[in-house]
């Protein structure tokens, strides 16, 4: 019991300690990312919203993070419906070509965006940044829809036309209210995919477009300040932010499902 | 009468080979209560998805009010539709169920909760508006399906097995319920099921499907007493076969020789010669225990008696036959026991000799 207790404490430590790390160095009063710290101040959180550079950075990661998250949910949760809904054959081998985003390297991806950009002129544009990282965000949105759709009841939809709806009210009044759930959690996905990108915007991206995670890899090539622990310790707390986010879609839905318990069957 | 729907020369084949629904013809009379029965497989559901908009006939036209309905998508076809498993959408209350045909079919807002009120009311469930369908048994929420599917006011409405989830009882209380409101609104009604009982109890006329044809289409009644051939005679109700040969007939009289020799006097309604091969169908209730004075009296071993509360069924051992079954008040099969040498007759009007498939 204690053996197994501890052991589960180092398993825990050994996963959170190199992330904690950085806590500390983003208080440091001194100009250098070394422990112990010198004393304690804001200076590097304050050098953080006053630098013009990080300021564009925090904006773009969210405007290219929302924007990701807009168009992926979208073509995802339509993907998901015509796999789910369509008569043909092959649909396994269709959701394994929507899912090789998944499992290519990224720096391939990135080298085949850059140079299929480098065509259309879309390399170092946010929007170039904005499509890349929805073809790395897509299969996520495709396979939390389809995980929900799977308990979709299709004969819900012919109720539905028998009522009179034509099929973009029966998917507006039936499928997306009872689909929410996954939508809602492909969405934080893909929001979560772009923001924490940096192998493509490496690639496809100039000074302009810097996001969060390439604003810091270009900090630290330069010069390593602890503002870069600043830096990383918002961006941390932007993920436990979606987390917390996602959990509680999760247990939501949960609820919705446990109220719909027939208590009192009469 | 013009009729409400009609089906022309309609086929299905889903792969394009074999076909589900061959060549059916049929004409719905406004008002009429028609149940399609068969066997799964047999092409009754096919058939209902087909008039509903799901499923598009292979070839053959369907009309609903005389217009082709090739091509109609079922949201615009008018059709009400009440399915096996409910289809209540789960996330809507019941007051929202019912609600979103109406919305659907452009009624004023001000005129929908009346209706809505109406609707419940028409099921015997008013007081239930703000449940969601989870929070209902069984069968609440099929009158809640029903009431659905009813609410707008479609001069057709299809019913797909909408008991078969439910247990005998509750079974049988929806199905006058349903035949009541049928009787009441005088709507159209076009209902499967696989439940022979379920159709003789609610309909106009049963059209019996087998291998996607209708093997005949008739009132209950005519469909029990006068079966077209051996499926249907089988399929409705119990019944005791034996394979024959037609040695004579007179008009609709004739005599039969069984496998074993044993000649028997039987009605015949077909066109067959002498000769031909038959299957004579006799009901259980039909026949008798004991001399009588019927034409057809034969020598029985009984080899079962089962006991069903109101009557008896006695399985016998009859001119070479293991499972002929005789239908007989409870009372009078009290002295009988396993082994006894028996007598059963039935007059030749009871038994049927129906051309072999």
């Amino acid at each position: 019991m204690i053996v197994t207790r501890a052991f589960t404490v180092l398993v825990l430590l050994f996963l959170i300690a190199p992330i904690a790390v950085v806590f500390p160095l983003s208080f440091s009063s001194g100009e250098l990312l070394t422990l112990p710290t010198p004393g304690w101040s804001w200076r590097w959180y304050e050098d953080f919203f006053t630098s013009s550079k990080w300021l564009l950075a925090t904006r773009n990661s969210f405007v290219v993070g929302i924007a990701t998250a807009a168009l992926a949910t979208f073509l995802g949760t339509m993907c998901a419906l015509g796999i789910f809904l369509g008569r043909f054959r092959g649909k396994a081998i269709l959701i394994a070509l929507l899912s090789t985003p998944m499992v290519v390297p990224v720096v391939v991806t990135a080298i085949a965006v850059y140079f299929a950009f480098s065509f259309v002129g879309l390399n170092n544009t946010l929007a170039g940044l904005v499509l890349a990282h929805t073809v790395l965000s897509v299969p996520y949105v495709l396979i939390t829809v389809l995980a929900t759709l799977s308990t979709f009841d299709r004969n819900l939809l012919k109720a539905a036309a028998t009522c009179g709806a034509p099929p973009h009210i029966a998917f507006m009044r039936v499928v997306l209210p009872l689909i929410a759930p996954g939508v809602a959690t492909g969405a934080l996905f893909a929001f979560a995919t772009s923001f924490d990108e940096l192998v493509v915007a490496i690639f496809v991206s100039s000074p302009g477009q810097f996001t969060l995670p390439r604003q810091m890899y270009a900090g630290l090539r330069e010069f390593l300040s602890p503002t870069i622990a600043a830096a990383a310790v918002l961006l941390i707390l932007c993920s436990v932010l979606l987390l917390a986010g996602n959990e509680m879609i999760r247990s939501r839905a949960k609820l919705r499902t446990a109220e719909a318990d027939p208590a009192e069957p009469n | 009468m013009e009729p409400i729907v009609t089906f022309e020369k309609v086929s299905k084949a889903y792969d394009g080979r074999t076909l589900v629904v061959n060549a059916l013809d049929l004409a719905l009379a406004r008002g009429e209560f028609l149940t399609l029965l068969g066997p799964s497989g047999s092409g009754k559901t096919t058939t209902l998805m087909m008039l509903a908009g799901f499923e598009d006939p292979t070839s053959g036209t369907i009309t609903l009010e005389g217009r082709r309905l090739n091509n109609v998508p079922a949201h615009k076809r008018g059709i009400g539709m009440v399915f096996q498993n409910y289809a209540l959408f789960p996330h809507m209350s019941v007051e929202e169920n019912l609600a979103f045909p109406l919305q659907m079919h452009g009624v004023p807002r001000s005129q929908i909760a009346p209706r809505v009120t109406r609707a419940l009311e028409m099921v015997r469930l008013p007081q239930l508006r703000d449940r969601k369908p989870a929070q209902l048994s069984g069968g609440q929420q099929q009158r809640v399906a029903v009431a659905r599917a009813l609410v707008y006011g479609p001069r057709l409405v299809l019913m797909d097995e909408p008991l078969g989830a439910l247990d005998k009882q509750l079974r049988e209380q929806m199905q006058l319920e349903i035949k009541h409101l049928h009787d009441e609104l005088g709507v159209t009604i076009v209902y499967v099921t696989h439940d022979q009982s379920e159709a003789l109890t609610m309909s106009d006329r049963i059209a019996v499907f087998h291998h996607g044809r209708i093997q005949q289409l008739a009132k209950p009644a005519d469909l029990y007493e006068h079966p077209a051939n051996a499926f249907v005679a089988s399929f409705i109700g119990e019944n005791n076969r034996f394979d024959g040969e037609l040695v004579a007939r007179e008009g609709s009289s004739c005599r039969v020789r069984l496998r074993d020799g044993t000649g028997v006097a039987a009605s015949i309604a077909s066109d067959l010669a002498a000769g031909a091969p038959v299957v004579l169908s006799l009901r259980p209730e039909s026949v008798t225990i004991g001399d009588g004075a019927a034409p057809n009296r034969l020598p029985a071993q009984l080899l079962e008696v089962i006991y069903l509360g109101d009557h008896c069924k006695l399985r016998l051992r009859v001119a070479g036959s293991e499972e002929f079954i005789a239908k007989v008040p409870a009372t009078s099969a009290a002295g009988w026991s396993r082994g006894d040498a028996l007598t059963v007759s039935w007059p030749a009007s009871a038994c049927i000799a129906l051309p072999a498939s």
